[in-house]
C-alpha cells in the first residue's frame, strides 16, 4: 500500500481504525511532494510546518473520537482562496507578497474538520486560462506527460490529485477550471450549482460564474468534500439557502429509471476522434447500467456560448480587477509622483498578459458605444442558453457531454492564439453561463492521454450527477490509473 | 463640465448611438498614453470588428493599463481577432429576450445592521504598500 494513494474515504478508515496516523499520511505527501515537484510544479507554496502541526491536531481530534471523514486528511487550495497568514498570489506577480488576514470560508469549514493543508497550488494567473501555462511564476506540467498541459485553471490542484501529492484538493471554475483539468489529469472534478458553495474569500474574477468545487480521486471522496465546503453563507450573498443533502447517501451503482441526454452540439467540429470514441463507449456503458439514453438532444445556442462567455467574464473581471491599484495591497509601481503613471504601472507591471486582453477585452465590451452590441447582447444570448437547459431538463435527468473536444495539449501548442485556448472550454463554459451543477470523471484515454466525461445536472441537482458518476465509476477502471511520474 | 454634443458616424452593429461627452478626461500623468477624448465613437473601422490603434490606446485608458508599444500591437492584433470571431453573436435574433446577469434566483439581499468583529487597522493595514499611521498613503491627487 502507498499510503498517499489513498482516497479520503479509504484513509478515514484507516485512521478511525488508528492503523494510520494523520502525521504518517501527512509525511507520505511531503515526501511525494519533494519527489515529484520537479517534474511537475503544481504548487506553488508548500506549508509543511503547518501541516505536520495540523496532523498532530488531527491525531488528537482522532484519538478523542472524533470521526469526521476529512479530519487529519490532507489537502491542496487553489492559491486564489485566501489562507490566512499563508501567501495568496493567484500565480500573478500583483499579489506576489499577499497575505491574507483571514480564511476564505471554504478554507474556515476544512480547517473547523479538522483538515490538514499542504500548500497552494498553482493556477492560471488570476484563473484566467485553460493551460496553468499563464500562471506569472512557471507553468504546470501534466503528470501523464510532462511535454503536455494539465489544463487549467486549476492545472495545480488537479495535478496534485493525480501524482498523489496529496489525497485531494479545491478547486475554481469560472467556464471550466476544475472540470477540464480533471478531465486532462483523470482525477474527479465537480463544480457545483453555482451559489451551493460560498465565494467568500475567492480571489474574484467572474463573480457570476466563479464557484468553488472538490478534486478528488473518485467519486465518493467528491461527494465527501462537497458534504464539507456546501451550504449556505451571509458573508457571500449570492450564496443560496437551498437545504444541502448528505451527498454520500446517493452513491449506487443502478441507474434503472434515468433518463440521460446527449446534446449534440457537444460533439464540435474539431473534436479528437479517440474523444468521440471514448464517449461513445462510456455513454452505452451508462445505458448498459440501466440509464435510458437519448443521443439525438439539441440545444441550438451553444455554438454562440463560447462568444457569449468570453465577452461576459471578461466584463466582470474587467471590473473586479479595477482593485488593484497599487494602493492597498499587491504589487505598487512607486518610482513616480504622478498617481495616474503610478496606477497604469503598477497594472502594467503587476498583470501578465492573458489578464490584460481580458480587462482590455471586458473594458471595450462595457464601454460606451459598445455596450448593447457586446455585453447587454451576450446577457440575452446567456438567457437563451439558460432557457435551453431549463427546457432540456424538463426531459432529462442529466446531459452528458465530453469535458474538452481533445486530449490534453502540448505546452506552448496555443500560447500564441488566445482563441485557439479559449476553444479547449467550449464543453465546458456553457454550464457556468447557466449556473449548472456538472462533473467531469475519468472516462478512458486517448494515446495513454486522459479523456473526461462531464455530467451535467439542473441546478441544485449534485447529488443526481454525483450517483450517474459513482454508477459508472464502479462500471470501469479508468480512475484507478495512475500516472508514471 | 461642459456637455458636448457628439456627432457618430455609423455604428457597424447598427446600434443607434445617442450621447454626450462630459468634459474631458481625468489628469493622465503617464508619458506613455497620449491625451484621448473620453468617448471616440468616430475611430470605427469602415465596419469591422478590427481595433484600431487608438482604440486600444483608449481601452487601455479606461482600464488604466499602461501598454508598451510592442504590447500595443500585439493587442491591437490578438482583440481584433477574438472581436471578429464573436461577431457571430450578432447571428443569433434576441428579439423580446431579456438580459441574464446572473443564474439565481436571488434578489436584493440584505443583512440585518448588526455590530460585529472585523479586522483591526493594522492586520488590514499589513499588505498596503505605503502607509502613514492609519492610513493607506496615497500619490497626491491634486497638483
Amino acid at each position: 500500500m502507498i499510503i498517499n494513494q489513498l482516497t479520503i474515504h479509504e484513509a478515514h478508515e484507516q485512521l478511525k481504525a488508528r492503523q494510520l496516523s494523520s502525521v504518517e499520511l501527512t509525511k507520505a505527501c511531503l515526501e511525494r511532494i519533494n519527489q515529484t515537484e520537479p517534474k511537475v510544479h503544481a504548487l506553488v507554496t508548500v506549508t509543511d510546518e503547518l501541516a505536520l502541526k495540523q496532523a498532530q491536531k488531527a491525531d488528537q481530534l482522532i484519538a478523542r473520537g472524533n470521526t469526521h471523514p476529512l479530519t487529519g486528511i490532507p489537502v491542496i487550495i487553489k492559491d486564489n482562496m485566501c489562507t490566512k497568514g499563508i501567501p495568496t498570489t493567484c500565480s500573478s506577480k500583483m499579489l506576489q507578497n499577499f497575505i491574507p488576514p483571514y480564511d476564505a470560508t471554504v478554507v474556515e469549514k476544512l480547517n473547523n474538520c479538522g483538515a490538514v493543508i499542504m500548500g497552494k497550488a498553482n493556477m492560471d494567473e488570476f484563473a484566467m486560462g485553460s493551460s496553468t501555462e499563464h500562471s506569472a511564476f512557471f507553468p504546470t506540467h501534466n503528470p501523464w506527460d510532462p511535454s503536455r498541459v494539465p489544463g487549467g485553471s486549476s492545472g495545480g490542484s488537479a495535478v496534485a490529485v493525480a501524482a498523489d501529492e496529496t489525497i485531494y484538493a479545491l478547486g475554481s471554475d469560472t467556464g471550466g477550471s476544475i472540470r477540464q483539468p480533471a478531465g486532462f489529469c483523470s482525477v474527479t472534478g465537480m463544480k457545483p450549482t453555482y451559489g451551493r458553495v460560498s465565494r467568500y474569500g475567492l480571489v474574484a474574477f467572474a463573480s457570476s460564474l466563479d464557484q468553488i468545487g472538490p478534486l478528488t480521486k473518485d467519486v465518493a471522496d467528491c461527494a465527501i468534500v462537497l458534504n464539507a465546503i456546501a451550504g449556505f453563507d451571509n458573508r457571500d450573498s449570492t450564496s443560496v439557502p437551498e437545504p444541502t443533502p448528505d451527498y454520500t447517501q446517493y452513491l449506487t451503482a443502478d441507474l434503472s429509471g434515468l433518463v440521460i441526454g446527449v446534446p449534440k452540439e457537444y460533439f464540435v467540429q474539431g473534436m479528437q476522434k479517440e474523444v468521440e470514441t471514448a464517449m461513445q463507449a462510456a455513454i452505452n456503458r451508462l445505458e448498459e447500467l440501466g440509464a435510458k439514453v437519448d443521443w439525438e438532444v439539441s440545444l441550438p445556442s451553444t455554438p454562440y456560448a463560447l462568444a457569449a462567455y468570453y465577452i461576459i467574464a471578461p466584463s466582470e473581471a474587467s471590473a473586479n480587477l479595477a482593485r488593484y491599484d497599487g494602493v492597498k495591497y499587491g504589487f505598487s509601481f512607486t518610482d513616480t509622483d504622478s498617481m495616474w503613471e503610478a496606477l497604469e504601472k503598477t497594472r502594467q507591471f503587476g498583470f501578465g498578459d492573458e489578464v490584460k486582453r481580458r480587462i482590455m477585452l471586458g473594458t471595450h465590451a462595457l464601454s460606451a458605444g459598445y455596450y448593447d452590441a457586446w455585453y447587454l447582447k451576450a446577457q440575452k444570448v446567456r438567457t437563451l442558453i439558460r432557457r435551453e437547459f431549463d427546457q432540456a431538463f424538463e426531459k432529462y435527468d442529466v446531459l452528458v457531454t465530453p469535458t474538452s473536444p481533445t486530449v490534453p495539449f502540448k505546452i506552448g501548442e496555443k500560447l500564441d492564439d488566445p482563441l485557439q485556448m479559449y476553444l479547449s472550454d467550449v464543453c465546458t463554459l456553457p454550464i457556468n453561463i447557466a449556473g449548472l451543477p456538472a462533473i467531469s470523471i475519468p472516462a478512458g484515454f486517448g494515446n495513454g492521454l486522459p479523456i473526461g466525461m462531464q455530467i451535467i445536472g439542473k441546478p441544485f441537482s449534485e447529488e443526481t450527477i454525483l450517483k450517474v458518476a459513482y454508477a459508472y465509476e464502479q462500471a470501469t477502471e479508468w480512475h484507478k490509473r495512475k500516472p508514471q511520474v | 463640465m461642459t456637455l458636448v454634443e457628439v456627432d457618430y458616424l455609423p455604428h457597424p452593429l447598427k446600434h443607434p448611438l445617442k450621447a454626450v461627452v462630459l468634459g474631458t478626461q481625468a489628469p493622465v500623468g503617464g508619458k506613455e498614453l497620449a491625451l484621448l477624448p473620453i468617448l471616440r465613437y468616430g475611430c470605427y473601422n469602415d465596419h469591422t470588428m478590427k481595433l484600431s490603434r487608438e482604440e486600444v490606446l483608449h481601452i487601455a485608458l479606461l482600464a488604466r493599463l499602461g501598454l508598451t508599444e510592442a504590447e500595443l500591437d500585439r493587442f491591437m492584433e490578438q482583440l481584433s481577432h477574438i472581436l471578429e470571431n464573436f461577431e457571430v453573436l450578432q447571428q443569433v435574433d434576441t428579439t423580446d429576450v431579456p438580459p441574464t446577469a446572473q443564474s439565481i434566483p436571488l434578489q436584493n439581499v440584505t443583512k440585518d445592521d448588526e455590530v460585529a468583529a472585523s479586522l483591526p487597522p493594522g492586520q488590514i493595514l499589513a499588505n498596503a504598500p505605503r502607509k502613514e499611521k492609519e492610513y493607506f498613503r496615497v500619490k497626491a491627487v491634486l497638483e
